[in-house]
């Protein structure tokens, strides 16, 4: 083979190879794309560019999204997981990688750095729980298939005057843990952990209404909120099933004894 | 060396012309990828933030049919439907407010609270004055069993004087949420009851006077007490129940049940029932697994009639919120104290499954059941010679039936119910008096209402109906109860 056909083979094959490799790792590197925007949300890249954050934007490794007051976004992630970003809030997106499948390569690694999160999985962490944990100054949080919600309250925080500076952590569904240096406690759905500095045991704790009432409160005085559905289906917790007629046997009927005409057992007695 | 320098010059602009195509490629390969996942995501070639999706955008009249369609859909009961329907279209148009509140009910209605509050949590962000939106997320976080942040919600409508129903029904709410968060691990709960009706026929008998019996071949006159008898009746009972809480999903149970009813004329057949049970129960979100030992005492005519002994299971799982399976089964020795009745001992078991179904409007529940069991005539007493073993005449029954019944809410504390029932029993013995084996058609059916006048007070006007056709006359009987029934709960 002359050098010349030579070197351009090996162009071709780099070639091929430097498309799928390249844009495979171009796919990789998206974590998400923002499903909903609600205030001023920004985003700094890894570059340290900023721009505001809008709906279909895609969110990359690396990536930090920060929320101002009364701000929120929801993040769509490839794996099929939500990330919800509180208001005044700053999140990182650390690493995100992903092929399609859980084949052990996969890792979803996030830093909240102030304010709060809500996370629902998607199928990243759901076999292997150590691909998946979200960093805070206090602790780490690991998941086993969950929905939670997480709050970083620091001191320069308005929220630091409802709630001690530290890591909440609450769970809506499945399990996680809060590690740090001093060890790791479980925190189960509607339990809330907290961990108020690296060197600190991390605990569980009454939930504090401060930091996870998500809604806004309804203006003051309003009562044209509209139409309300008055019951639903769910209402049936609260009703009165009348003991679930028809799902029982009907009563026993006991038997009395029949007695002839004469005022006795019949003759033989207790035929009937 | 002209040669030389065209074929240098060729593999140059060659080596060019593929890094160029390289690049070029590479490009492609970089818009492919974002391409590829933006479509997985639901992104819109083209759109980035504020770009409009390409298809089914807000404004098209396709998109207003199908948040039509799909709020029918939750209306008529069908959530599932709805949410399955609007879940695909979430990325593109979450944040408008009409499609964030209809798949927020539609996935609470289809038993994904999680979700629902996702999509509610968008619509109160964008305004928080959307009543219903709140009202509707304090129910998923109840669903959650998040009870604070559901209580603070209930709390926040109650501020913006929702309609009276609704008014009702949060205050059901919140006063369940307080019985749940008041950390007690015991709770207990009681009645007092006390009735008073008219009962067509307090013995269970037949109308007929005298029946005829095959072996003699002639009418055998009855005594009046064997005879149908209608009187009117008072009626006193209470009961309670402790439960006891080992963790968050344990419990165990122990209650009792005491009715004494006295008739007016026929003392004879005045009653007194004692029930106990207790067991262990399991509880998760979806799944409810009771197991018990229950134990009952009867009186008739002031005398130790009967005493019951036994077991029963329960296991209920609900696939969504308006519907649940039922699987129950009970096992119990019936006997009798007089010595001249034992002869009609036996040991009932039975097993059944039951389905209950809640309306879309959550105002109406269905339910339905069925069951097979046996009655086993266990009794070693003789009382004829041609029947050496013993046990009761008409031997062993084998018994299977159905139930059905619903009940609607009317206005804000009453209920109407109605239900019924057929179960047919087949006897193992050719009855050595009547000469055939014993065949029975039971049937039973009820309606009635309950109105909670005051709080955990109520009252309860009923009438039952019950008719047994047999093939042996002196078993067929028929009767009414109408009764009416004031009950105090407490807690």
């Amino acid at each position: 083979m002359s050098t010349a056909k030579y070197i351009n083979a090996i162009l071709n094959i780099s070639l091929i190879a430097c498309v799928m490799v390249l844009s495979q790792s171009a796919y990789a590197g998206i974590a998400g794309n923002v499903q909903f925007v609600h205030g001023n949300v920004q985003l700094v890249n890894s570059t340290g560019q900023t721009r505001a954050l809008q709906k279909g934007d895609a969110i990359q490794e690396s990536d930090t999204v920060t929320t101002t007051r009364d701000a929120t976004a929801q993040i769509k992630m490839r794996d099929g997981g939500y990330i919800v970003i509180r208001p005044d809030s700053r999140l990182k997106f650390d690493s995100f990688i992903f092929s399609g499948k859980e084949d052990g390569s996969e890792r979803s690694f996030f830093s909240l750095l102030k304010g709060g999160i809500r996370a629902i999985t998607g199928l990243i962490g759901h076999r292997n729980k150590q691909t998946y944990h979200i960093t805070t100054p206090e602790s780490t949080i690991g998941i086993r298939g969950t929905d939670h919600e997480t709050y970083v309250v620091t001191a320069d925080s308005p929220l630091a005057a409802v709630a001690a500076v530290g890591t909440y952590n609450r769970v809506n569904r499945g399990e996680t843990t809060i590690t740090n240096v001093t060890g790791t406690i479980s925190v189960l759905p509607n339990q809330m952990g907290y961990a108020g500095a690296p060197d600190q045991i991390p605990q569980l704790q009454p939930l504090n209404l401060n930091l996870f009432t998500v809604a806004p409160p309804p203006s003051p005085g309003n009562k044209q909120g509209g139409a309300v559905r008055d019951a639903t289906v769910v209402d049936s917790a609260i009703q009165d099933q009348g003991g679930a007629l028809g799902n029982a046997l009907p009563e026993n009927q006991i038997q009395v004894p029949i007695k002839s005409k004469a005022g006795v057992p019949t003759s033989p007695q207790r035929v009937f | 060396m002209t040669i030389a320098m065209n074929v240098a010059d060729s593999f140059v602009f060659d080596a060019w012309a593929r890094l160029v195509i390289m690049s070029t490629a590479i490009c492609l390969g970089l818009m492919s990828g974002a391409l590829s996942y933006a479509q997985e995501v639901g992104v819109k070639p083209g759109q980035r933030g504020g770009m409009p999706p390409v298809q089914l955008s807000s404004s098209t009249q396709a998109y207003q049919r199908l948040l039509d369609s799909a709020e029918v859909l939750v209306k008529d009961g069908k959530p599932a439907d709805a949410y399955t329907m609007l879940e695909p279209i979430e990325f593109e148009h979450a944040g408008e407010a009409r499609f964030d509140y209809l798949i927020g009910i539609a996935a609470l209605d289809s038993g994904k609270p999680d979700r629902a509050t996702l999509a509610l949590e968008r619509a109160l962000a964008v305004n928080p004055d959307f009543t219903a939106a709140r009202l509707d997320i304090a129910r998923a976080y109840f669903q959650l069993g998040d009870l604070p942040r559901a209580r603070t919600e209930f709390i926040a409508i109650l501020s913006q004087d929702p309609a009276t129903t609704a008014r009702a029904n949060i205050e059901k709410y919140l006063a369940l949420i307080d019985e749940q968060e008041s950390g007690k691990k015991l709770h207990a709960s009681g009645y007092v009851v006390t009735s008073a009706g008219h009962d067509s026929n307090v013995n269970d008998s037949t109308s007929q006077s005298q029946i005829f019996v095959d072996y003699y071949a002639a009418n055998y006159p009855l005594d009046p007490a064997s005879i149908q008898a209608s009187d009117n009746y008072l009626a006193v009972g209470t009961g309670g129940e402790l439960t006891y809480e080992l963790d968050a999903n344990w419990r165990v149970y122990a209650g009792a049940d005491l009715r004494q009813r006295v008739n007016s004329t026929q003392k004879n057949f005045d009653t007194i029932n004692l029930n106990g049970r207790y067991g262990v129960m399991f509880n998760t979100q979806i799944d409810r697994l009771r197991f018990g030992l229950l134990g009952g005492r009867y009186a008739l005519g002031g005398s130790h009639y009967s005493d019951t002994a036994g077991a029963d299971a329960e296991w209920s799982h609900t696939f969504s919120p308006s519907n649940q399976l039922k699987v129950f089964g009970r096992y119990a020795k019936y006997r009798y104290v007089d010595v001249v009745m034992q002869v009609n001992d036996y040991d009932q078991q039975a097993l059944g499954v039951g389905w209950s179904h809640v309306t879309a409007d959550g105002r109406s529940t269905l339910f339905g059941s069925a069951y097979r069991g046996t009655e086993k005539d266990v009794s070693t007493i003789t009382i004829l010679p041609a029947m050496p073993d013993g046990g009761r005449t008409d031997g062993a029954k084998r018994f299977s039936g159905l139930r059905a019944g619903g009940q609607r809410a009317v206005g804000e504390n009453a209920t109407l119910f109605a239900y019924a029932g057929a179960q047919v029993g087949e006897y193992g013995k050719v009855n050595y008096w009547f000469q055939r084996q014993r065949s029975d058609r039971l049937y039973d059916a009820g309606l009635g209402a309950s109105w909670q006048w005051r709080d955990r007070w109520m009252l309860h006007p009923q009438l039952n109906y019950t008719k047994n056709d047999s093939n042996i006359a002196i078993y067929g009987y028929s009767r009414m109860d109408i009764s009416l029934t004031i009950r105090r709960d407490f807690r």
